[in-house]
């Protein structure tokens, strides 16, 4: 241990003895880094860490017979299902959920599309909205305790209160990044907002942008972020048709129909915090829908989230081909050490003649892959930013930023880290078996 | 002239490590290049598929119109249809618009919406029974539209025709407001899904979740109505009428030829004047606007970027461990050269022993692709193994590793024999 001061002297020494060997491999290993990175914001910002949230989350899920979604998007319908309608009931289906008066919260939500314009009723001057309707804005219906259960942070305000609720008051959160469209991300509670031509008063901001794969509703993940959450009751007086219904029978073309039908389109969530409320839930459901013959189940959080967990996509490939790119970097770095050990090697001899142990050896070249991977790690951590700029602009495969997190440095850091240190260990290991005989009798 | 191999075989023996490494580098770069420009050509196609539609003369109008205040559900709905219904006549009664048609989908749609599955109702047609071909049920996308779709958009028939405006008119006249889809039209991606020839789907009755029993009176040439990165994107069936009553409403408008920009001009200036409670935006019909254009483009860029940076860390890692193992020998070479090898000879020596590295790693390399490319197929819709692209990278990866070997090569070259006395 204590010699480490000592190699690590001897390791920089060496580094500068080969400026341009040593350059090449910094630059190999952070422009895989970089590359790499691309595919791990996507990958985190998919199948990242997931929240804490209440353990007592239940949703009720309802058989959905979904054979054209699986043969659309899977190719197949022999897989057991596990697509986003079975986390949603129809309409009617929630209202008989909603009144059973025993989880401590219950949330509804779905999601439509509706004219959202500053109070002037200016449209929105952004080109992030859709290419077809300038005015449209993703439009997401909740209860108030939408924003407690999955733990949606507030800049500014709150949520609309249940008495807002009771006297009708017209309340609306903003998404963070209406809030930058409309009101350049400063603090707008407190003013009007126009929704489908209403005057809407701002109650709250939201702090972060909406996660891709929204745990709430999973059936809209991919399809852009929430721009505006408004109190669930007024769907109706909107008329707002849902962005994604999933039909089970046909329907007419009028929404009284659709809130009459068996489409499935809204996500329902319950907190069932004590075991004495699960039971009175699971006699609840039993009394209303087991009478019907519907099939059912109670999930709670793990479950659901077993159930809904995301298939492999595109992002899962291009993380695995630039792991693959990462760890050819690795076999270049190993090449250019060991191609460095070999022109050493009489140095090495003279070293291991001189009474160096080949541990003092070993360890000597695994510093000097070190000092490079971390110089290395640092500069391909620094390239992931540009890289993710150029993404959001050139790309842009919906509104949601990538966006480099804490978690995403760290991996990019430990990735690199671990690919050259990884690449240096055969090397390493060649030239600590290098016999003083060999150089001694070359002198 | 014949080649002394036992050199090049002893270097290998000696160096089995070194030499292993070049050889998985080869196969590491040809995989990766390989896959990165699959994926990139899937992209790139999927951005710039065309509509099939004319373009040059489509106009997109987009409107919004609010649910009117204090009015009841049915009476709110009325408001609505009536003044999509108005707007329509206001765009078809335009000097410069030839005709209008209704639709709830275009291909530059970038939000979501879910397929369906379409199912032939009772017995199909007798070309269909005997195709075999021909698939019961098939995955469709279902676009709502008028009677006037056809010449809006420019629709070329394959068989049968659009029905009678008296088919398919509900009681006020206006298609849009049927309760119930009164006809289909299939492209021929679908029919041919559906009945294997597309012309036997003409009569048949088609079923879905969605709809019940529809005539289908036509089937036409594929255009595509929706996002092209979405699977079966020309698989459309136009309904015509039974559209849900919704806020948003579409319409395709065909100007007439070499009039778009006045049709444009006109058409924002008239509905604009006629009512200032809903929105209205109208715009040239440019798919290359579409966000499925975007993401295509924008993701083939990227992918070549890093094929592209992956071709030079390669060479410049092979040229960097190249040049330090042609140091390393400068002894060696220079006794052979001493023995009477020319120029040539070494560079033809260092050149063999690449290749030998890069056919083997290429072999590896292409093994690894088509491993990857099954995981591939099962997250890329109907990609396609391209073997230009393979032969691309191979290409590559050769020509860089020849380059990274000749440099060096020919500076061992100039090599002169008496260093290998000065070493001895």
């Amino acid at each position: 241990m204590r010699l480490i001061p000592y190699h690590t002297r001897l390791a920089w020494r060496s580094l500068r003895r080969d400026p341009g060997l040593s350059a090449t491999i910094v630059i190999v290993l952070a422009v895989a880094a970089c590359i790499f990175s691309t595919a791990l914001i996507h990958y985190l910002r998919l199948y990242g860490p997931r929240p804490e949230l209440s353990p007592g989350l239940h949703q009720v899920e309802i058989g959905v017979d979904d054979r054209t979604l699986r043969l659309a998007f899977v190719g197949s319908t022999a897989a057991p299902s596990r697509l986003a309608p079975h986390t949603r009931v129809s309409f009617s289906n929630y209202q008989v959920l909603a009144a059973s008066g025993i989880p401590a919260r219950q949330m509804a939500t779905f999601r439509s599309r509706l004219w959202v314009a500053s109070d002037g009723g200016a449209a929105i001057s952004t080109g992030i909205v859709s290419s077809e309707l300038a005015c449209a804005r993703n439009a997401r219906f909740v209860d108030a305790a939408f924003f407690t259960m999955f733990s949606q942070r507030l800049r500014w305000g709150s949520p609309w209160s249940r008495e807002d609720e009771v006297a009708d008051r017209p309340r609306v959160v903003l998404g963070r990044r209406l809030n930058e469209d409309l009101f350049s991300g400063d603090d707008s509670t407190g003013q009007t907002v126009r929704i489908d031509g209403r005057p809407y008063v701002v109650s709250g901001v939201l702090a972060d942008d909406a996660p891709v794969n929204a745990e709430w509703d999973p059936a809209a993940a991919g399809g852009g972020q929430d721009a505006v959450y408004l109190p669930f009751a007024d769907q109706q007086r909107l008329q707002a048709w849902p962005e994604t219904p999933y039909y089970l029978t046909p329907v007419g073309p009028h929404h009284e129909e659709l809130l009459k039908s068996d489409a499935v389109f809204v996500t329902f969530w319950v907190d069932l915090v004590t075991p004495e409320q699960r039971a009175a839930y699971q006699r609840y459901l039993a009394a209303e829908l087991g009478r019907r013959g519907l099939r059912y189940r109670l999930r709670d959080l793990a479950d659901w989230r077993e159930m809904v967990k995301i298939p492999p996509s595109v992002i899962s490939f291009f993380t695995l081909l630039t792991l693959i790119i990462f760890a050819g970097s690795g076999l270049i770095v190993a090449r250019l050490l060991l191609a460095k050990g070999l022109v050493r090697g009489d140095e090495l001899g003279v070293f291991r003649a001189l009474g160096a142990p080949r541990g003092a050896l070993f360890w000597r070249q695994i510093i000097e892959a070190t000092l490079l991977s971390a110089i290395a790690a640092a500069l391909g951590t620094l390239l992931a930013f540009p890289q993710a700029a150029f993404y959001n602009r050139f790309v842009r495969d919906n509104d949601i930023p990538l966006r480099m997190s804490w978690l995403a440095v760290a991996l990019i850091f430990a990735a690199t880290m671990a690919v050259g240190i990884g690449s240096a260990l055969y090397p390493s290991w060649i030239a600590s078996r290098r016999r003083p005989t060999m150089t001694l009798g070359r002198a | 002239m014949a080649l002394d191999v036992g050199p090049l075989v002893r270097t290998i023996r000696r160096r089995p490590g070194i030499w292993a490494l070049m050889v998985l580098e080869v196969a590491v770069g040809v995989t990766t290049i390989g896959s990165l420009l699959i994926s990139g050509a899937w992209y790139g196609e999927g951005g710039q598929q065309p509509s099939g539609l004319d373009e040059p003369n489509l106009v997109l109008i987009s409107t919004y119109t609010p649910s009117p205040a204090g009015l009841d559900p049915t009476a709110a709905e009325r408001a609505v249809r009536a003044r999509e219904r108005a707007d329509r006549r206001i765009v078809r009664a335009l000097p410069d618009v030839e005709a209008a048609a209704w639709v709830t989908s275009t291909i530059l749609e970038d939000h979501w919406t879910y397929p369906t599955l379409l199912s032939v109702v009772g017995a199909a047609p007798a070309a269909a029974r005997s195709s075999s071909a021909a698939a019961p049920e098939a995955v469709a996308w279902l676009t709502y539209t008028d009677g006037e779709v056809a010449r809006a958009l420019g629709l070329r028939f394959l068989a049968g025709e659009m029905p009678a405006r008296a088919v398919i008119a509900d009681a006020d006249g206006d298609p849009a407001l049927g309760e119930r889809p009164a006809a289909a039209v299939l492209t021929r991606c679908l029919a041919a899904r559906l009945f294997g020839d597309p012309r036997a789907a003409v009569g048949a009755h088609l079923t879905s979740s969605r709809i019940a029993d529809v005539p289908v009176r036509a089937v036409v040439e594929d255009v595509t109505m929706r996002m092209a990165l979405m699977p079966y994107p020309r698989c459309t069936a136009f309904l015509i009428g039974g559209a849900p009553v919704d806020h948003e409403a579409r319409m395709i408008v065909r100007a007439r030829p070499g009039r778009r920009d006045a049709a444009v001009a006109a058409a924002a200036e008239a509905l604009a004047r006629a009512s200032a409670q809903r929105r209205a935006d109208v715009r040239a019909f440019d798919s290359t606007t579409g966000a499925h254009h975007r993401i295509g483009f924008g993701l083939l860029r990227l992918l070549g970027f890093f094929g592209v940076m992956v071709a030079l860390i390669a060479l410049l890692g092979a040229l960097a461990a190249t040049s330090f193992l042609v140091a390393q020998r400068t002894r060696q070479i220079g006794i052979r050269r001493a023995l009477g090898a020319t120029r040539g000879d070494i560079v033809t020596y260092f050149l063999l022993e690449s290749a030998i590295a890069a056919v083997m790693g290429s072999i590896i390399g292409v093994v690894a692709t088509v491993a990857l490319f099954a995981v591939m197929r099962t997250v890329f819709h109907a990609i396609r193994f391209n073997f230009a692209l393979m032969l691309l990278a191979l290409a590559t990866l050769w020509v860089g590793t020849i380059v990274a070997t000749l440099i060096p090569a020919l500076r061992a070259a100039r090599v002169s024999p008496s260093v290998a006395g000065r070493s001895l």
